[in-house]
């Protein structure tokens, strides 16, 4: 099996990861490899963080996820998986590229967003919300006219000047509504758990190899009753920050790996270098009807 | 410890802090509050890296800024007083 790229690291892997591009890098040792194998439920040390996730001093975590396994991830980059007989391969990978590839971050001092992110004229832009509040539809929508899937649901980000994003894999996490009003069929796509009504769709578009300067975030909400729709940028630098820090995927775990004054350092240099907008839509919003105003709002 | 001119002040170690644009902006992590600091704030938070007494740091913004010196100190003591209340500051004799 060919080894693959995600956010940049090399990954070579014991199952298949289908949604990542095909390594094309140098010959270097791989960045992290993943293994089937025997993973105890104790991590000797460990600190428990949640009921599911231990943490111990050298910075290894074990993830423990009810009926699809046990993920131990070491911070050289090593990650043993001990999958439950019922798992399937797609649960086992939501896992890998979710909860464990935000700790690989945290591991590696890189700001995960929990965003979903498409190329703009060169820059990405990534939209963050609750879930159920249209992030991956909108990166969808902007696939469908043209534009790269950067990332879905964590965005990688490089806390250098201008702050990058590391594109994770062009793979969308979509519902069966979302991809018919969108006239995608889900036949004969992957499920993202078992019985569940969402699917894995590969965007159509090449994937992005290199990182990408960020050119804005924009953070999706719902409108309130009586509440007008728009987009407006956020200028108070308290709330840039409380936002960015809601967003942070698995802040928790950043924060057990000894991260926080890295993390509150990366918000700080996006809030000084990257737009943050507020974006309002009412539930029954078309999502088509917010592209054109999401790219003239980072034209400027 | 009472808050007067004579006290000793000294930042608490915690905050962690960045500057966004014209502020300056500082995260207690144990308490998970973000404070915002601007101006004449950021100048007196700078002066309280190291241990300084009240009278001294009035001393020395009033020789920066205009100002009366008892205008100064009472609004520094306000200030004091809300970083002490924020546990920003420890407070010495």
């Amino acid at each position: 099996m060919t080894d693959g790229l995600l956010c940049g690291w090399r990954i070579r892997s014991d199952i298949a990861l289908p949604e990542l591009l095909d390594w094309q890098g140098d010959d270097r040792i791989p960045d992290l490899v993943v293994r089937l194998g025997e993973v105890d439920e104790r991590l000797p040390e460990g600190r428990e963080i949640s009921p599911l996730l231990q943490i111990d001093g050298t910075g290894a975590g074990l993830l423990q996820v009810p009926m699809v396994g046990r993920f131990l991830v070491r911070p050289s980059g090593g990650i043993t998986i001990a999958p439950q007989p019922e798992a399937s391969e797609a649960e086992i990978r939501l896992f890998l590229l979710g909860s464990v590839l935000g700790m690989v971050c945290h591991q590696r001092a890189l700001l995960p967003l929990h965003a979903s992110s498409v190329a703009i004229d060169g820059g990405a832009v990534a939209f963050c919300g609750p879930s159920g509040m249209g992030k991956s539809t909108l990166a969808l929508r902007f696939a469908q006219h043209g534009h790269s899937v950067v990332s879905d649901d964590i965005c990688v980000i490089e806390t250098c000047e201008p702050p990058r994003v590391r594109p994770c894999f062009p793979r969308l996490k979509l519902w069966r509504d979302t991809m018919e009003d969108a006239a995608l069929s889900p036949e004969g796509l992957e499920r993202n758990r078992r019985g569940q009504e969402k699917f894995h769709f590969r965007a159509p578009h090449a994937g992005v190899r290199e990182p990408l300067p960020l050119r804005a975030i924009f953070l999706l909400r719902r409108a309130g009753s009586g509440e007008g729709e728009g987009i407006q940028r956020l200028a108070a630098p308290l709330d840039i920050m409380a936002a960015l820090e809601a967003e942070t995927f698995r802040l928790q775990v950043g924060h057990a790996l000894g991260r926080a004054e890295t993390l509150f350092q990366a918000r700080a240099l996006i809030a000084n270098d990257v737009p943050v907008y507020r974006l309002t839509r009412r539930a029954d919003a078309q999502p088509d009807r917010w592209l054109d105003a999401i790219a003239a709002t980072i034209r400027g | 410890m009472a808050l007067s001119s004579s006290s000793e002040i000294v930042r608490r170690p915690h905050p962690l802090e960045a500057a966004i644009g014209d502020t300056r902006v500082l995260l207690d992590v144990e308490q998970g509050l973000y404070f915002g600091l601007n101006g004449i704030a950021t100048s007196i938070w700078q002066r309280l890296e190291q241990p300084v007494r009240v009278s001294d740091l009035c001393c020395s913004l009033k020789a920066e800024y205009e100002g009366e010196a008892a205008r100064i100190e009472a609004e520094v003591l306000a200030f004091l007083a809300l970083l002490d209340a924020r546990k920003l500051i420890e407070i010495r004799a």
